[in-house]
């Protein structure tokens, strides 16, 4: 009560006692001007039922009543310049920002901002073998009477508010020496800690049944260090930075006793995977755990003019990322591939960029990629099981594009291109093709007939040879084993057809002979805009676009998406005083494709 | 087998100054959102030799894939969502302002997908004063 006492009498004095000018602090002349404001008040809050989707991003709760403190400084003082700004409604709802310049020679500015974000608790219920109560979480539905040293209820994840608070903070400061003119120096810092608790999933096996929910603990923190340097040197524009950037995890491990389904029949003769996996004999295991790293960027680019009308540019990346918790994986310190998780990225661009003629502008680009990455040894139970992992990230990417602007009248503008992509992957584990080409068709019009009216139509066409698929990812069809849908056998198709024939292993992974892939082969986009203005107080804006895209090579299952985004906005400013906008978007999707299931194997 | 989504938003939004000194903001936003599969269907399957499939088996076809028959209904979306803010500012006098701020915003959860009903409401009134120097 004594805070909105306060606040009252703030608010009397502040109504009643100014009114002269005597009152004005700031000083208002050319070199010099101080503004400020404070911002005082309360904010009243309440939530009905579920928070999760009505306040994702707001951290009160109901009933709350908080106070709200904020205010700003703005000062000029010759060649400084100095502001800063803020609003507190509760400790994970803050936004300050603030900047300093000195004579252009010297500038800093910077913000801090912290909110919550709220996140669900899956209660599993769409799993359908299992029975957990809502917001119990997990639970298992066996309950293995062959492992009686196994508690499942050790595995239930309590009903919990899962939410992550972030606090942000980012600065740069800049550098402009007079002795070098042209030249900027600086250094750019970003900071982020995540802290909260999430819902993590520990599935063993089948994600039918064997699927349990645990309460994680996040304090994560990402730092960015990244000094870089620009020079303007007449024609030669040039710029590097380095960037360095380190992730933390301080969060509490998270363990969990894995089903003993995994490996039921362990010590009988019937052990058919062969004691390779861990389970709850081997104790408590970790789980969801995000590896620390650190990741370096070197990146040069510039730019050169040629003359008046042409121009080249070019960059250089060199990154590596580097996996720090590689050595708690409790592999061999040998020096082999297993101690280190790291990839290297290297990318080199190159674009011209001329106007041949008044009215036509063309621009050539090259880009070439090459992304190196460790392999993963796996570790199983028993040396003879292990085996080694390829990265799917090694890859080498090589694109060529070109692009043609032609105003054709002085209201109609024609756009033009071609790109071309080549994606060499280096490992093909899983995927039937690791050679995939991109080629793009592209092309715009812009026509303004008159100054209130203007329409804007564009097409894309992109094949691509062949898409990214599953290699043997689907079983057959039940006509390709040689049953018809009421079940009965048909003729021999490529060999005897015999009720029964299959067995349960043959039939569910045994068996699996067809691609799957959910990129398109083909894809069609269209895009139309238009802008209306026919007088004043009214501007009408209508677009819409349309994307469709097949997939049908190779596939014995075919696959095909469209979608459809359009939307209108009216505004209208019947008086100077008064403004209202409309607005309505329509977004609808369709994909289909055949949808294969691995319902058990036991 | 096909999944459809679609998402319709209506937004109408206005401001009135009717004084230097006064001025009043109202912002309305409403979505409609639906997504579901079609056309799941699977074949019971007994030609798996008497193994776990097989409804003549000791498992009594409790792995049949027929069972899956109605998988598609977990993944059925059906939402709206209501947001609503209406905020005035009055200039006292060239040093103090008064701002009030409503906000209203309400998700009805018609189809509960993974993470249960999140049908849900939030309500919030700030009113604050600034002094400017």
């Amino acid at each position: 009560m004594k805070k909105y006492i306060a606040i009252f009498v703030i608010f009397a004095l502040a109504v009643f006692l100014p009114s002269g000018d005597g009152a004005v602090w700031a000083d208002e002349d050319s070199e010099q001007s101080i503004h400020a404001e404070v911002t005082v008040g309360a904010s009243v809050n309440g939530n009905q039922d579920s928070p999760n989707k009505a306040s994702e991003y707001r951290s009160l709760s109901d009933e709350d009543t908080v106070g709200i403190f904020g205010g700003s400084v703005d000062v000029r003082s010759g060649k400084i310049e100095f502001g800063i700004e803020g609003m507190r409604i509760d400790s994970q709802d803050q936004d300050y920002s603030g900047h300093l310049d000195v004579d252009r020679i010297f500038e800093f500015s910077g913000a801090y901002q912290e909110f919550l974000h709220r996140l669900g608790q899956d209660e599993l219920l769409h799993i359908q073998a299992t029975s957990a109560a809502p917001g119990m979480g997990a639970q298992l539905w066996h309950s293995y009477d062959y492992a009686p040293g196994f508690d499942v209820n050790s595995n239930e994840a309590p009903d919990k508010a899962f939410g992550v608070e972030y606090e942000k903070y980012d600065a740069t400061t800049i550098l402009r020496l007079p002795m070098l003119p042209g030249v900027k120096v600086g250094m750019q810092y970003r900071y982020e800690n995540r802290e909260g608790h999430q819902q993590a999933m520990g599935m063993s096996k089948c994600g039918s049944c064997h699927v349990v929910a645990h309460d994680q603990d996040i304090d994560e923190t990402t730092q960015d260090f990244k000094p870089f340097i620009e020079g303007n040197f007449g024609q030669l524009s040039l710029e590097y930075s380095f960037l360095y950037r380190t992730f933390d995890n301080h969060s509490d491990r998270l363990y969990n006793l894995y089903d003993p389904a995994v490996d039921p029949f362990l010590g009988t003769s019937s052990d058919k995977y062969g004691g390779v996996n861990y389970d709850y004999r081997n104790g408590s295991l970790d789980l969801s755990r995000t590896p620390e790293t650190t990741k370096t960027v070197h990146h040069v680019k510039g730019k050169y003019d040629i003359s008046k009308n042409q121009s080249m540019s070019f960059g250089y990346i060199h990154s590596r990322a580097e996996n720090q918790s590689a050595g708690e994986y409790g592999l061999s310190a040998d020096g082999g591939s297993n101690q280190d998780l790291d990839t290297t990225y290297d990318a080199g661009m190159l674009r011209w960029t001329a106007n041949l003629t008044r009215d036509l502008l063309v621009s050539l680009n090259g880009r070439y990629q090459t992304i190196d990455s460790d392999s993963a040894d796996i570790d199983l139970k028993g040396d003879k099981n292990d085996y080694t992992r390829d990265s799917d990230e090694e890859r080498n990417i090589a694109n060529v594009r070109a692009d043609v602007r032609y105003r054709l009248l002085r209201s109609l503008t024609l756009r033009g291109g071609y790109e071309y992509e080549n994606e060499d992957r280096q490992n093909q584990d899983f995927i039937a093709d690791r050679d995939i080409t991109t080629h793009k068709i592209k092309t715009k019009a812009k026509w303004r007939p008159f100054s209130a009216f203007s329409v804007t139509a564009g097409y894309k066409f992109t094949f691509v040879d062949d898409p990214y698929a599953y290699e043997d990812a689907a079983y057959p069809t039940h006509v390709d084993l040689g049953v018809d849908d009421a079940g009965n056998c048909l003729d021999p198709v490529g060999g005897p057809c015999v009720p029964g024939n299959y067995s349960y292993d043959e039939y569910v992974y045994g068996a699996r002979t067809h691609n799957m892939s959910t990129e398109p082969e083909y894809e069609h986009e269209a895009k139309l805009k238009a802008n209306w203005s026919p007088m004043d107080m009214l501007f009408v804006s209508a677009y819409t676009r349309y994307v469709k895209g097949e997939n049908d090579e190779d596939l014995e299952y075919r696959y095909e998406n469209s979608s459809i985004d359009s939307g209108v906005d009216i505004t209208v400013t019947p008086m100077d005083k008064l403004s209202l906008t409309l607005g309505y978007n329509y977004l609808g999707q369709t994909a289909d494709s055949e949808f294969y299931i691995p319902y058990y194997h036991g | 087998m096909n999944y459809d989504s679609e998402v319709h938003t209506f937004m109408v939004a206005a401001n009135y100054a009717p004084l230097p000194s006064l001025s009043f903001n109202v912002g309305t936003s409403y979505s409609m959102a639906e997504s579901k599969m079609h056309d799941v269907s699977f074949s019971s399957e007994p030609h798996t030799d008497g193994d776990r499939l097989d409804a003549a088996s000791g498992w009594v076809g409790t792995y049949d894939p027929v069972n899956n028959n109605h998988m598609e209904s977990y993944s059925e979306l059906n939402y709206t969502v209501w947001d609503i803010n209406v905020g005035a500012s009055y200039a006292i006098n060239d040093y103090v302002g008064v701002t009030v701020n409503y906000l209203f915003s309400e998700v009805q959860d018609d189809d509960q997908y993974v993470y249960g009903d999140e049908s849900g409401q939030y309500q919030s009134l700030m009113t604050y004063l600034t002094f400017r120097f």
